[in-house]
């Protein structure tokens, strides 16, 4: 007896193969789209991170910078020099005798409980640190008050507070007894380290970014960024004009722009750009 | 008819392309969170810091002198607000009485429980801008001014019982007793006396401005300060009984009423309570009483006895007093325009404190405000303390 088995037709095989090939080819379309638009994305996304890690590097850093006080040291359209503040400390004591000395909080008890961590982690002053010290001089004038700049000769981290009792640090500045001969610095006074660094672009790789240095070479942060016009800074007064007078800069106008070799789904360079304006809030 | 199974693999193929299609879309949306958790986790940050300046921007329009002026030195307080979008808490430390630390934590709130926290810290160091007045002398007047019975004007420094908290940062330094254009007409008799470094002394350039201009600040400047307080007290004129605390019924010093000058006891409701007070013309205090902070009398002051006061008192016309018990911890300044005799009797005391005077100034929020330093006030504490 025969048993009925049947193989495929050729009709039969040639019709599920342009049927597979259809939808292996229709499969692969769909998986070039998306991977395009994937790519794109992830090119979009990354340049937005790449601006806004900038924007907030540039935002948290020079925030802080006193143009009335001369932090502002160089600028022009794609770099900028400045003083940065870094630590912070009130001083508890004071002693002007040979060498000048003050005496700093490392933190402070709040009475409710909490902690005011103003010199917690790793962040103390140390020796060779630049720093400013807050003089009152007259007490109900600001006219006459000053920070005075002075460089740290020593580090006595064996003191305490006189009103607490609590762990401080003895700053030293020998040598440098003639900064505090006019001026008058007291218990409450407010001491600040800082730093001096430059903003600018650097190439690695072929690739641009935003970089700083001190005064050494460029140390990349982030990027890429666009070849040409990546990092621009504008620099405005307080009624907003545009100045080129250091000390008259109250807005820093920053852009960033980034750019990629990936193209988008209509076939153009995937880029992007964020402007902020940076009040400087001393 | 039996069908043996026939595998094809157009299905297999179209299962794979789906998962591979899934995996991408799973992906995609997986960058998509990740970029809208930084997204929003960068905006609350800022919206932290502000949220932080916002506090710290409202302690500093509204520096209570009242209440922030009674922080010990190197002590402090805290205040907490809940706004739009979160909580700020700022902690005032006193460093020095004239300098001043704010340090504004903002927590945002706005989001619930997915997006909530986000935490910053910023830091403001202020100073106290006040009005300039430097009484020089225990008693400062002109013409003739007879201390008798067992009174005694004193310029060697005092700082009241219980009051040290709050005065370390002031001067301690000794001054003159009685500062008068013409010293030979200043007369003790009895057991009245006068000390201080020195007891006596005098002075030529007083005139009638010692006693009407102050640094940047006129009399009719400060009176109207003092009616804007609400401490014109004119109307209970022309004597006024038992000056004393007084609080509300939830225990906070009731400043609104008229003869309530403040408690000498810093711990007190009142204690931080130094208001600017004014009588348009003779007053006499009696039936004892006690206040502080500064009296501004337009015409003669007449203390009848037992009555204590820690500030400063400005008459522009005689300083007088009889009774026991009468207590000036601070400084007067009479003019004594009319150049009568004033006399200074009973067993009365005015002893000079370099502290009540300041504290007066300084506790009042009209007289003084606190403004942020130039320069390099403002501080990111979240990066400082990291």
């Amino acid at each position: 007896m025969t048993r009925g088995r049947r193989g495929f037709t050729l009709i039969e095989l040639l019709i599920v193969t342009v049927l597979g090939s259809l939808v292996v080819l229709a499969s692969i379309q769909v998986l070039l789209v998306n991977r395009r638009v994937y790519t794109a994305q992830a090119a979009t996304i990354s340049g937005q991170q790449t601006t806004r890690m900038g924007i907030e590097i540039l935002f948290a850093e020079l925030r802080e910078v006193s143009a009335s006080g001369g932090d502002i040291l160089e600028m022009s359209a794609d770099s900028l020099r400045v003083r940065l503040m870094r630590k912070f400390s009130i001083v508890c004591a004071t002693d002007f005798s040979t060498p000048p000395s003050v005496t700093v909080i490392r933190d402070f008890l709040l009475n409710n409980g909490d902690t005011l961590y103003i010199m917690g982690g790793t962040n103390r002053f140390a020796q060779s640190d630049s720093v400013f010290i807050f003089a009152d001089n007259r007490e109900n004038t600001m006219n006459d008050d000053v920070w005075i700049g002075a460089e740290i000769s020593l580090v006595d981290p064996t003191v305490t507070c006189p009103q607490d009792g609590d762990p401080a640090l003895k700053l030293e500045f020998n040598g440098q007894g003639a900064l505090f001969a006019a001026d008058s610095v007291g218990v409450g006074a407010a001491v600040r380290s800082f730093e001096k660094f430059t903003f600018g672009t650097t190439t690695m790789n072929g690739d641009v970014y935003l970089a700083r240095r001190d005064t050494a070479s460029y140390v990349p942060m982030t990027g890429p960024l666009a070849p040409t016009d990546g990092l621009a800074f504008v620099y405005r007064d307080a009624m907003g004009n545009v100045t080129n007078v250091e000390t008259d800069v109250a807005q820093i106008e920053v852009t960033l722009r980034t750019g990629s070799g990936v193209l988008n789904s209509l076939g153009r360079m995937v880029q992007d750009s964020v402007q902020v304006w940076i009040h400087t809030r001393n | 008819m039996h069908m043996r199974n026939q595998r094809g693999f157009a299905m297999p193929a179209a299962i794979g392309a789906l998962v591979l299609i899934g995996v991408l879309m799973t992906a995609g949306f997986y960058l998509s969170q990740q970029e809208l958790r930084i997204g929003v986790a960068s905006k609350n940050a800022n919206m932290a810091v502000n949220i932080a300046q916002a506090g710290a921007n409202e302690v500093l329009g509204n520096w209570n002198g009242y209440q922030l002026g009674n922080i010990a030195v190197w002590s402090d307080t805290t205040i907490t607000d809940t706004i739009a979008n979160g909580i700020w808490e700022v902690s005032i430390a006193n460093g020095n009485n004239y300098v001043y630390f704010l340090n504004a934590t903002g927590t945002v709130t706005d989001g619930g429980v997915r997006w909530a926290g986000a935490k910053r810290t910023i830091g403001i160091v202020t100073k106290m801008i006040f009005a300039d007045i430097n009484p020089p002398a225990a008693l400062t007047t002109r013409g003739k001014t007879e201390i008798k019975g067992g009174a005694i004007v004193n310029g060697t420094h005092l700082t009241p019982p219980a009051w040290s908290p709050y005065c370390t940062a002031f001067s301690t330094s000794d001054t003159t007793g009685v500062l008068t254009n013409d010293t030979s007409i200043i007369g003790t008799s009895g057991g009245g006396s006068v000390a201080g470094a020195p007891a006596y002394d005098q002075d030529s350039t007083i005139v009638d401005s010692t006693f009407t201009n102050f640094g940047d600040m006129v009399w009719a400047e400060l009176t109207a300060l003092a009616a804007a307080e609400g401490k014109d007290v004119s109307s209970l004129r022309p004597t006024i009984n038992g000056t004393a605390p007084d609080t509300t019924a939830s225990g906070a010093c009731n400043e609104a009423t008229l003869t309530n000058w403040g408690d000498t006891l810093p711990t007190a409701a009142c204690g931080a309570y130094f208001p600017l007070i004014y009588a348009n013309g003779d007053v006499t205090i009696q039936s004892g009483g006690q206040g502080q902070g500064i009296l501004l009398v337009d015409g003669n002051l007449d203390l009848r006895g037992d009555f204590l006061f820690y500030g400063l008192i400005v008459v522009q016309g005689n300083f007088e007093t009889q009774g026991s018990g009468n207590r000036i911890v601070g400084a007067v300044m009479a003019s004594n325009a009319s150049v009568d005799q004033q006399t200074v009797t009973g067993t009365s005391e005015v002893t000079y404190s370099r502290c009540t005077v300041q504290r007066a100034i300084l506790n009042n929020a009209s007289l003084s405000r606190a403004r942020p330093v130039a320069q390099r006030s403002w501080i990111d504490l979240t990066a400082v303390a990291n």
